[in-house]
């Protein structure tokens, strides 16, 4: 077994603990904290110049924007009692994190703006990149 | 209980402007329009990604309902529209940001 495989089934494990039951769910997030790990790896060994920093902290808030997305999602189809209130809370209190954590961001933090942007934008093209790697996969499966 | 929730969001909102109002020597005419632009900016945002979000909401639930089954798939594909509208709104809410409060056309 390739150790890249292992990492991959041990974070899938851990996903899976934390009430990630859908498989697709779980490499969907599994990618996006690869994203965050990689892009705190490239700020640190470029020395933490503010816009790796910006980019790392918009990549961090759309992960935890995700992350809580997808448990909320999940969760809300499985619970019978109680979901309007526990989705409703969860998505108030996610939003109102993230403009508190993007107000701090840009005016008290001053970070440059296109590369926390840049951050924001990594769940979008890892989703992309996952529809057209499930795309071509379906079309070599119908070859 | 309503009328303190409004007068301290009032506040908040006051104080917020007031310091781009002092901070920069701009026409008050300026950041009046800027302000407004800002909460048109934002309201319709908000106004289209509550659209889409409802409607992709409404087209799930029918599947699910109609094949317990797909519920899996169609939560998969639910998940990716959300966070695909959703940063829509995060993207205006960093513009809105920005023009308010780090507008680099008014020094």
């Amino acid at each position: 077994m390739l150790p890249t495989t292992r990492i991959n089934d041990r974070i899938e494990a851990f996903l899976a603990h934390r009430g990630f039951y859908l498989h697709d769910v779980r490499i969907l997030v599994r990618n996006q904290l690869y994203l965050v790990a990689l892009s705190f790896v490239v700020s640190l060994v470029l020395g933490l110049p503010s816009w790796a920093l910006a980019f790392f902290a918009g990549a961090a808030l759309s992960t935890m924007n995700f992350w809580l997305l997808a448990k909320g999602l999940q969760g809300a189809v499985l619970r019978s009692r109680g979901a309007v209130a526990v989705t409703l809370a969860r998505f108030y209190g996610r939003m109102i994190l993230t403009g508190l954590a993007l107000f701090g961001l840009i005016i008290w933090g001053g970070f440059p703006v296109a590369a926390l942007l840049a951050g924001l934008t990594t769940v979008v093209i890892n989703i992309l990149f996952w529809g057209m790697f499930q795309f071509h996969r379906q079309k070599g499966k119908e070859a | 209980m309503r009328k303190l929730l409004f007068t301290a969001l009032n506040t908040v909102v006051l104080m917020g402007l007031a310091s781009v109002a002092f901070a920069a020597a701009v026409a008050p005419e300026t950041i009046s329009m800027i302000a407004i632009a800002t909460a048109f900016g934002m309201g319709i945002a908000a106004f289209g990604c509550g659209l889409g979000q409802g409607l992709g909401l409404k087209a799930a639930c029918e599947g699910t309902a109609r094949n317990p089954e797909a519920s899996g798939k169609i939560t998969v594909i639910l998940l990716l529209g959300m966070a695909f509208i959703e940063s829509l709104a995060i993207y205006t809410l960093v513009i809105a940001l920005i023009l308010l409060f780090a507008n680099p056309l008014i020094g």
